[in-house]
C-alpha cells in the first residue's frame, strides 16, 4: 500500500497531481460515477452521490490510504471534488507526519 | 385517559450496575468510555467504547437462566430487577394487567456474532442449541415478563436508536388507554462485538477520540452497552397501594422522516418534539430542561439544533440542553431508555446534568448547552430526545411528581 502524499508539489494544483487520480478513481467505483464528470468543481450534489455512496468513498479512501476518515466539519462540509481530495490529502499527510 | 406515573426505575451501563452509578458518573461528567475489550481482533481503527464492567452483582438470576441470556436480555433483566425492587412491586405485576416491553436495535449481537464465528472459522458442525431463542430481539422482553409474571401485552420495539424510547411511549400508551394497569418498559442494547464494530467504522459515524456533542471540532460518536428499564403505572393504581412516585410521565411523541435512510431531517424530528410537547398538553414554555439525543456527529447535532428550534420557538434559547452521550456512550437501542432515566433524575435533583468533553460552542448548535458542570436549576417537567438510522425520531416528557 502507497500512503505517500508527496506526490503533489507545493506549487502544483492538487487536482493535477498523481494523488488526486488516486482518489478519484475510488469516487468513481465506489460512487458508480462516471470518471470523465469528476471535473475538480463537480458538486457531489451534481453527481447524484447519495449519503450511502459517500460512505462508501470513504471506506474505499481509507482502504487505499490507510487512514481513518472520521466526519468532522471538514469533511461534512465537502461539496465538490477538489474538497473531498483537499481534505483526504490532509488526513493522508496528516497520518504521514504522526508517523514520523 | 389515565394519567401515569413513573415508580421504578434500573439500568446497566458503562457506569456499572444501578441507576446510582450511572447518575453519578453523568453529574459528575465523569466518561466511562475505555479501550474496547473484544473477544477476537480484527484490526479496528477506532479503539474506544463505552462497554459494561465485566462481573455482575449477585442477584437472583441463576446459573441455568444465565446460559439461556444473550447480554442483552441479561441487562435487562437486572435493570428490571432493579426497577422493579424501587418501586416496591412483587405479586402485583403478575397477570394481563402487565406489560413487558423492552426495546432493542439489534437483538441478541454477542450470540450471532459467536456463532457464527463457530460456523464459519472455526468449522464447527454444531451450534449452541440455544442460539435462535438468545438472539431473538424479542428474547429481553420475554425473559423479563417470565421473570415477573406479567402476561399483558409483551414484545420488542426495534427501531434502532429510538427503540428505547419508543418502547416506553407504547408502554405509557397502554397505561393511558387503560389496555394494561402498569408496564415494565426500556431498552437493552449489548453489540459491541467484533464484527459489528467493524460495520460501525464502515458507517463512518464512530469518532476515533472522544464524543462531543454539539461542540465545535466534534467527528462522531462512541459506543455504548446496557439497559434501561422504568416501571409505569397507572396513577390511580400507584396511588391506591401508597407508592411513591419518582416522577409523573406526561407525554411521548413520535414521527418518521419518510426520507432519507441516514440523513436527518430537522422537519420529521421536530415533529416527534411537537407531538410529544401536545401529547402532554404543555407548551413549549412549560418545558425546563432537554436530555438531547446529541450523538456527537455533525449531521445530528446540527439537525438537532435546528429541530429544537422549529418545535420550541422562541423558547429554544432559553432550554438547558445537554447530551449525556460522552459518558455512557451511545448505547443504541438502550438510549433513550438510559436517558429518559436520567432525566427523571435531573427532575428529581433539580439539576441537569452536563455534556461532558464539551471545547467550544458551534455556531450551527444555537442552544443553552449545559457544558462540562453540572447546572443546578428549577426543572418543572423536561424531554428526552431519541432519533434514529430510517427516520424514526421520538421524544418522552416528564415532569416532577
Amino acid at each position: 500500500m502507497n500512503t505517500s502524499a508527496q506526490s503533489a508539489a507545493p506549487d502544483q494544483d492538487i487536482m493535477t497531481s498523481e494523488f488526486a487520480g488516486r482518489v478519484l478513481d475510488i469516487i468513481a467505483k465506489e460512487g458508480m460515477v462516471d470518471r470523465a464528470k469528476l471535473t475538480p468543481e463537480a458538486t457531489l450534489q451534481e453527481l447524484e452521490v447519495a449519503s450511502i455512496e459517500v460512505v462508501m468513498i470513504l471506506n474505499g479512501l481509507e482502504e487505499e490510504f490507510g487512514i481513518y476518515v472520521p466526519v468532522d466539519q471538514t469533511i461534512s462540509e465537502v461539496k465538490t471534488v477538489r474538497d473531498l481530495v483537499t481534505a483526504i490529502h490532509g488526513l493522508v499527510q496528516a497520518k504521514g507526519a504522526a508517523a514520523q | 385517559m389515565r394519567d401515569v406515573v413513573i415508580t421504578g426505575l434500573g439500568a446497566v451501563s458503562a457506569a456499572g450496575f444501578g441507576v446510582a452509578a450511572l447518575w453519578e458518573a453523568v453529574r459528575e461528567g465523569r466518561t466511562c468510555v475505555r479501550p474496547i475489550r473484544l473477544a477476537r481482533d480484527v484490526g479496528l481503527s477506532v479503539g474506544i467504547a463505552a462497554q459494561v464492567p465485566e462481573g455482575e452483582p449477585e442477584t437472583a438470576i441463576t446459573k441455568a437462566d444465565l446460559a439461556s441470556y444473550d447480554p442483552f436480555s441479561q441487562y435487562a433483566v437486572l435493570a428490571a430487577e432493579e426497577a422493579v425492587a424501587q418501586a416496591g412491586l412483587d405479586g402485583e405485576l403478575r397477570g394481563p394487567r402487565t406489560a413487558s416491553i423492552i426495546g432493542s436495535g439489534i437483538g441478541g449481537f454477542n450470540t450471532q456474532d459467536d456463532g457464527f464465528y463457530s460456523i464459519y472459522a472455526e468449522k464447527q458442525r454444531r451450534s449452541h442449541p440455544l442460539t435462535v431463542p438468545r438472539s431473538m430481539p424479542s428474547a429481553a422482553a420475554s425473559h423479563v415478563s417470565m421473570r415477573h409474571g406479567a402476561q399483558g401485552p409483551t414484545f420488542a420495539v426495534s427501531s434502532a436508536c429510538s427503540s428505547g424510547a419508543q418502547a416506553i411511549g407504547v408502554g405509557f400508551d397502554l397505561i393511558r388507554a387503560g389496555v394494561v394497569d402498569r408496564a415494565i418498559v426500556g431498552g437493552s442494547e449489548a453489540c459491541i462485538t467484533p464484527a459489528c464494530m467493524r460495520a460501525w467504522e464502515s458507517m463512518r459515524v464512530l469518532s476515533p477520540d472522544a464524543s462531543r456533542p454539539f461542540s465545535k471540532g466534534r467527528n462522531g460518536m462512541v459506543l455504548g452497552e446496557g439497559a434501561g428499564v422504568v416501571v409505569l403505572e397507572a396513577a390511580e393504581v400507584a396511588e391506591a397501594r401508597g407508592a411513591t412516585v419518582l416522577a409523573r410521565f406526561l407525554g411521548y411523541g413520535t414521527s418518521s422522516d419518510a426520507r432519507d435512510l441516514l440523513r436527518p431531517d430537522p422537519d420529521g424530528s421536530s415533529a416527534s418534539m411537537r407531538y410529544a410537547l401536545e401529547s402532554a398538553g404543555l407548551k413549549p414554555e412549560d418545558i425546563d430542561y432537554v436530555n438531547a439525543h446529541g450523538t456527537g456527529t455533525v449531521l445530528n447535532d446540527t439537525a438537532e439544533a435546528e429541530a429544537l428550534h422549529k418545535a420550541f420557538g422562541a423558547h429554544a434559547g432559553k432550554l438547558a440542553v445537554s447530551s449525556t452521550k460522552p459518558v455512557h456512550g451511545h448505547a443504541l437501542g438502550a438510549s433513550g431508555a438510559l436517558e429518559l432515566i436520567l432525566t427523571v433524575m435531573a427532575l428529581r435533583d433539580q439539576c441537569a446534568p452536563p455534556t461532558a468533553n464539551f471545547r467550544e460552542a458551534d455556531p450551527n448548535c444555537a442552544l443553552d448547552v449545559v457544558a462540562n458542570a453540572p447546572r443546578p436549576m428549577p426543572i418543572r417537567a423536561a424531554m428526552s430526545n431519541s432519533f434514529a438510522f430510517g427516520g424514526i425520531n421520538a421524544a418522552l416528557v416528564v415532569g416532577v411528581a
